[in-house]
């Protein structure tokens, strides 16, 4: 059953947008295309507080609403995962 | 450590500052307004200068406007959280020595704050919010915190330092502002006399007691110095301008290869510097293709 989730989530699932995310968490640090879509990405060194602002900036070109903290939880932002599901209900609403 | 250079360096830094003193609140003759239709700053030193990605002169010059506004801002806010870092710092054992002149440090720049912030209130809708991340940076250790520290204000206090000098002699620009940033150069040179020397002092002390962490460091002064870049383009700034699809804009900007360039030359003190005192082990330049 978990293992069905998973590669629902990782491969099959992936919104086109996260092309763009992973290269430009590639740039910060290369090793994001191998690891795991559940990692945690600030404990993986992919992303940092410095790099932050500017990953959030990214997501609201990409979902074209801006991200806003007081009501948006920064673990949204923390795995692959996380951001990848976070892409595909962004642009639900959008297009809703 | 021969320290007679370093003393003698901080002894005369700390009479300059009682010389020059000033008072920052009579300083300043503020005009009613500052009149829209002229450049509140050089076009040549805007974020979009050298790309065309915007041609319109009422956008570039509204342009201008938001981007001193985002420029003092920064100041305000960088300058606020660094303070807070020095304040820490100031009659502890280990800054001492420091103490005399990190009393004129935090009194010239609590008058910048006042200065910067001021010149928006009165003319301008006020301040930028920080961009503050919502992730805290991890501590690097006492001794290579107070390395980040000061390189951080070294960093921030060079940025300025490239456009106050350049804009305190601009005709082009009103009178006011052209008198805040040669205000503002004019405390900045010494700060960034003392913030080399200081940073280099730091610097040897905390490799000496724990080496390892040097790459560690060397990199997040890099993503610092990339970071401070970015803040220049404050995405505010493109959407307050009247610009379609500001974003892109901004993101366009800050990719362009001329922008590329100045930002190299931006950073060339500052880098030349870190190369120069053993922090960085190749400069942040020649690495660094994409701001
Ligand atoms: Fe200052
Ligand atoms: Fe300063």
């Amino acid at each position: 059953m978990s293992a069905r989730e998973n590669s629902s989530t990782t491969s099959t699932m992936a919104h086109p947008s996260m092309d763009t995310v992973l290269g430009f968490l590639r740039e910060l640090n290369a090793s994001v295309d191998t690891i795991a879509w559940d990692r945690d990405l600030i404990e993986a060194r992919v992303l940092d507080s410095l790099a932050f602002v500017e990953f959030l900036l990214l997501i609201e070109e990409l979902t074209g609403e801006p991200v806003d903290l007081a009501t948006t939880d920064v673990n949204n932002f923390r795995t692959l995962e996380r951001i990848n599901a976070f892409l595909t209900e962004g642009a639900g609403h959008a297009h809703a | 450590m021969d320290d007679s250079g370093f003393s003698t360096m901080l002894a005369r830094l700390s009479e300059k500052s009682r010389d020059e003193y000033y008072n920052p609140y009579t300083k300043f003759t503020w005009p009613d307004t500052v009149p829209e239709d002229q450049w509140w700053m050089n076009p040549d030193y805007l974020t979009v200068s050298g790309t065309v990605l915007i041609d319109d002169e009422k956008t570039l010059k509204a342009l201008a406007r938001y981007e001193t506004v985002n420029f003092f801002s920064l100041h305000v806010h960088g300058i606020r959280e660094l303070m807070i870092e020095v304040a820490k710092r100031i009659h502890t054992p280990d800054f001492a020595e420091y103490n005399e002149y990190l009393h004129h440090f935090i009194g010239e720049e609590n008058a910048h704050m006042w200065f910067f912030a001021e010149f928006c209130h009165r003319y301008t809708g006020g301040i930028y919010p920080e961009a503050a991340s919502p992730l805290r940076r991890e501590g690097f250790g006492n001794l290579w915190d107070d390395v980040i520290v000061f390189s951080r204000i070294l960093i921030f206090e060079e940025i300025f330092d490239y456009y106050n000098s350049r804009m305190g002699k601009d005709q082009l620009i009103p009178d006011i502002l052209r008198e805040i940033h040669a205000a503002h150069h004019h405390d900045e040179s010494r700060h960034v006399a003392f913030g080399k020397q200081l940073v280099k002092r730091l610097y040897d002390r905390a490799l000496a007691a724990d080496p390892d962490r040097r790459e560690e460091i060397e990199k997040y002064v890099k993503d610092y110095m990339t970071y401070s870049v970015r803040s220049l383009y404050n995405p505010q700034i493109f959407r307050d301008c009247g610009v379609g699809n500001p974003l892109a804009v901004r993101r366009e900007a800050l990719s362009h290869p001329v922008r590329e360039a100045f930002h190299v030359k931006l950073m060339t003190r500052v880098d030349r510097f870190f190369v120069a005192a053993g922090i960085f082990s190749t400069s942040w330049g020649t690495e660094h293709v994409s701001a």
